[in-house]
């Protein structure tokens, strides 16, 4: 794993960790759907994720993605450096 | 001389009816903590079969003109405007029936639609109305009874949406600096979402036809995770560009009151806009989503209970459907919300 992708697994993970309630054993692997999340949560990650990065990206990808491992993915599809 | 618009009175009014969520559990499948933690509403407004937009309106702008010192006469102001998504006719405007019955004479008194965005709107263009000189004061009136539209089978909508009026006085003054007065507006649509946000029947896109309606068409409809998204985007690229044009910085902004759709809403849009959640006001929880009515409503509610000191400095946002969106900023004034 390139140390960009390893960064922005950590940031994303960081965020659903101490904002939106995962555990804190959560990994880049873990389904979306194993976090108990309600209907908005990864609204309000998508909502998150493009003010920060300056990008488009909507829930329905973050729903398409599954889990961190693919929203990392995503975004550095979508050109995300950091 | 240059005018420029003033706040110079604020009242609002709400429906007796006060229904809590959990009078709702009893009509959905739903429950008060559903309900509260997805939308931070715990109690909405609902006007009584009989009562209509115009009867909120009435009252709110009664006690707007109260609150600005003006009597219910002619002169009082040179226009009414009323934002509105649900006028009490398609024809005519709701506007003039109420400047009517507030005893205002034959001002000019129109509709303004721009569904939840709409008192934006509405105060953009009174302002414009008075800085070109065509008028010295205008009552500026948002007010709706969503629940006359909502769809008993669509359990999202019908927990989120309440009734109200809320209505503030806008004045000409030549101070520039005077406390209240408008320094700038922002506005903005996107036609090619219309869809996100709509009631499909009753206008010229379904033609009158002989025989009753289907009654789903004219039942309000909204994609609620799609607002979601843009409703933050919206309303925080809306006011950071009204922050540049004016000089502000944000961490100067003491009040965002935003329109009242959902608590979620406003923390995400206090974060994209790098405010502490504490600065966003917030009354959705005691009054609900009311649309074009949520911004005068949130003002009133802020200024009675003191939030609001003469001198902060507060800045508007909304979003609505069409889609539509706006932000304006002002110095709060010295007056007693009625």
């Amino acid at each position: 794993m390139s140390t960009q992708t390893q960064t922005l697994t950590d940031q994303l993970l960081n965020l659903i960790v101490t904002k939106y309630e995962a555990p804190a054993d959560t990994t880049a692997e873990t389904s979306f759907d194993l976090l108990d999340f309600d209907s908005l949560v990864l609204v309000e990650v998508a909502v998150a994720l493009s003010g920060w990065y300056n990008i488009t990206v909507s829930h329905d990808e973050l729903n398409d993605a599954g889990n961190i491992a693919g929203t990392v993915a995503l975004l550095e599809g979508k050109g995300v450096q950091v | 001389m240059a005018h420029f618009a003033a706040v110079a009175g604020l009242g609002s009014y709400l429906p007796p009816r006060r229904v809590t969520n959990e009078e709702l559990a009893t009509m959905f499948d739903t429950s008060d903590e559903w309900i509260t933690t997805r939308t931070g509403i715990r109690a909405r407004h609902w006007a009584s079969p009989g009562v209509a937009t115009g009867d909120l309106a009435v009252e709110a702008g009664h006690r707007a003109l109260k609150s600005a010192d003006l009597p219910l006469e002619p002169g009082a102001v040179d226009a009414v405007v009323l934002a509105t998504t649900t006028p009490d006719h398609p024809c005519p405007a709701t506007a003039p029936q109420v400047a009517a019955r507030l005893g205002l004479g034959t001002v000019a008194a129109y509709d303004i639609a721009a569904v939840c965005s709409g008192f934006l709107y509405a105060l953009a263009t009174a302002s414009a109305q008075i800085t070109a000189g065509q008028a010295r004061r205008v009552l500026v009136i948002g007010a709706e009874t969503y629940s006359t539209i909502l769809n008993p089978a669509d359990q999202m909508t019908s927990v989120i949406f309440g009734d109200g009026a809320g209505a503030v006085v806008l004045s000409a003054t030549p101070d520039a600096d005077r406390p209240g007065v408008l320094l700038g507006v922002d506005l903005g649509s996107d036609g090619s979402q219309q869809n996100l946000i709509i009631i499909p029947g009753g206008g010229s896109r379904a033609r009158a036809t002989p025989g009753e309606p289907d009654p789903q068409d004219r039942y309000f409809s909204m994609q609620g995770k799609k607002v979601f998204a843009e409703a933050v985007t919206r309303m925080g690229d809306s006011t950071s560009a009204l922050l540049d044009r004016i000089g502000w910085p944000v961490d100067s902004v003491d009040h965002l009151v935003g329109h009242q759709a959902n608590v979620r809403i406003l923390r995400a849009l206090a974060q994209r806009l790098g405010l502490p959640e504490e600065r966003a006001v917030v009354n959705l929880d005691r009054v609900g989503n009311t649309s074009a009515a949520s911004i005068p409503l949130a003002l009133s509610d802020a200024a009675a209970a003191g939030t609001l000191t003469t001198g902060s400095r507060v800045v508007l946002t909304a979003f609505g459907g069409g889609l539509t969106w706006g932000a304006a900023a002002l110095t709060w004034p010295d007056l007693n919300a009625a």
